[in-house]
């Protein structure tokens, strides 16, 4: 995991498209969220919403290269973007039918919660709470 | 992430310690999968030192419900307050047959009532 503070006061993570590197990207966000002075129930729900973001790339878009998350602030939000350069497919269910609700959760728990399909057939999701 | 399993009062109770994600869901379903074995009427998950859970684990408690005999109810046990609001978003305080205990004499009392009826016409 490459943890690196890059210009303009945002900061980067390099994850691995590992269900294991998941407690990674909490921590990243709890670190980000504390340095904002954000109070600990809102950087629990960020948390969680960025964990399903995480997770979601993993499960839908299998690949070697890194998962790139930045947290940096802007306009009143601390915002952390989650960058899946793979291909986003939907995947059957398998079978349990409560599959879905980690997009239910990165909706309710944020303040901001956007996704961007790249030209390349990448997802970029952005979620946020205000400051 | 630990499981512990226990009994109380002839029921099976499962311990969750730590943080439920993706990576090791798979445990908690193998020990859960071990306890229904036995079709037991009520299980217990007992989330006082769960610390995180995520759309996996709460898919988990769903799919357990279900698996549960008609008559049977899954107990959730002293969930934190975070945990707690997960479980009210993702609609399980609104599930039946899942009923969260916030304090042990609410849940003596379930059990309590759950024996006395044990036995008898449904």
């Amino acid at each position: 995991v490459r943890l690196a503070r890059s210009t303009g006061g945002s900061r980067r993570l390099d994850l691995p498209r590992e269900m294991a590197a998941l407690a990674r990207v909490r921590r990243f966000v709890e670190d980000l969220g504390r340095a904002g002075g954000i109070s600990e129930d809102r950087i629990y729900d960020l948390r969680v919403a960025v964990s399903e973001a995480c997770a979601n790339a993993i499960e839908h878009s299998p690949g070697e290269a890194c998962l790139e998350v930045v947290g940096y602030r802007d306009n009143g939000f601390l915002l952390i973007e989650v960058k899946d350069e793979g291909s986003f497919k939907m995947r059957p269910d398998g079978g349990s039918g409560h599959r879905g609700m980690g997009l239910g959760l990165m909706i309710a728990l944020t303040d901001r919660a956007s996704f961007d399909r790249t030209e390349g057939g990448g997802l970029h999701v952005t979620l946020g709470i205000r400051l | 992430m630990e499981v512990v399993v226990r009994q109380l009062e002839g029921h099976a109770v499962l311990g969750l310690v730590g943080e439920i994600d993706g990576s090791n869901v798979g445990v908690v379903h193998e020990a859960i999968c071990r306890l229904l074995l036995s079709d037991p009427e009520v299980l217990l998950l007992d989330l006082t030192h769960l610390e995180y859970i995520d759309s996996s684990g709460l898919g988990l408690i769903f799919s357990i419900v279900e698996r549960l005999p008609p008559s049977g109810w899954l107990g959730l046990m002293n969930p934190g307050p975070r945990t707690l609001r997960l479980i009210e978003l993702v609609g399980l305080l609104n599930t039946p047959r899942c009923r969260v205990f916030l304090d042990r004499a609410e849940l003596a009392l379930a059990l309590a009532a759950r024996s006395q009826t044990e036995g008898g016409p449904p």
